[in-house]
């Protein structure tokens, strides 16, 4: 049977020695994230159109665990942090966590697949709950709940 | 998502490659087994959840979720279970996300051309 692992730390894997498509990804995923950024930054969800609707609500009226993440980073962008956490706190934390920690692990830790968390798996499971209790929770209509829906 | 590259090429150190734990023999004990990295596409799982708003990333991770633990418990078998499972969904989401995207625009360009000219439905 196939042993798998995860969380090693891997001597192979350093920050010096990374492939030139390893770099070209690093490369696309910094510009199209600054690229992202400068849209949401510039034209306000609410006034343009171009922004891709959520089919989720559009069907059901309920929230999805991203509905709002649009507004919230334009209120991000924009310095307004208590009305960003208002249209979506998950958006704007969780996100850039992931992202940061994606890259730390990568340059700072030195481990395996640039897309795998090495964390424990009770951190993995506290992050899928959170996600999906984010889903539930903001769709009851209620006041403390209410919050998180934008 | 990652498919499309190895970052493992470099050096000629290719953990995919067979014969993994072998790679490092001067290192003496010290190093646990080198397995093969298994990916557990938490963080795909959670991008295709926010980004595409389909209750299907609430499946993906839900499998992803469960690769560490199975690694950690050594159900090595059902760790790859799972991480295929998670891989999967998160292509159905994504796929489908895209799919309803490119409807939902073509729906509302119809009825952004019908709503200027009203002839095209009054005539009816």
């Amino acid at each position: 049977m196939t042993e798998w692992s995860n969380g090693e730390k891997d001597p192979s894997v350093s920050l010096n020695r990374f492939s030139r498509w390893e770099l070209y990804l690093y490369i696309a995923i910094v510009a199209l994230g600054l690229v992202a950024l400068a849209i949401v930054f510039w034209f306000p969800p609410l006034e343009h159109r171009f922004y891709p609707r959520c089919a989720f609500h559009d069907l059901t009226g309920l929230h999805c665990p991203g509905c709002g993440g649009f507004r919230a980073w334009h209120n991000l962008l924009n310095g307004q942090i208590l009305s960003a956490l208002r249209m979506n706190a998950l958006a704007v934390t969780l996100l850039p966590g992931l992202v940061a920690w994606l890259f730390y692990q990568r340059f700072w830790f030195h481990k395996g697949d640039f897309w795998t968390l090495q964390a424990s798996p009770r951190m993995h499971l506290l992050m899928a709950g959170l996600v999906i209790a984010f889903g539930f929770l903001r769709n009851i209509p209620l006041f403390p709940f209410n919050w998180l829906a934008p | 998502m990652s498919s499309g590259n190895n970052p493992y090429s470099s050096g000629g150190n290719n953990p995919y490659s067979a014969g993994a734990g072998a790679q490092f023999p001067a290192s003496g004990g010290s190093l646990p087994p080198q397995g093969i990295p298994l990916p557990n596409y938490l963080v795909q799982s959670i991008l295709v959840t926010l980004c595409c708003c389909i209750p299907f990333g609430i499946v993906a991770i839900v499998f992803a979720s469960q690769v560490n633990g199975k690694i950690a418990a050594g159900d090595h078998a059902g760790a790859k279970s799972s991480s295929d499972k998670a891989k999967l969904w998160c292509w159905i989401s994504f796929g489908s996300g895209i799919l309803i995207s490119i409807i939902s625009f073509v729906i509302q360009v119809v009825a952004a051309v019908s709503v200027q000219q009203p002839n095209n439905l009054g005539g009816m």
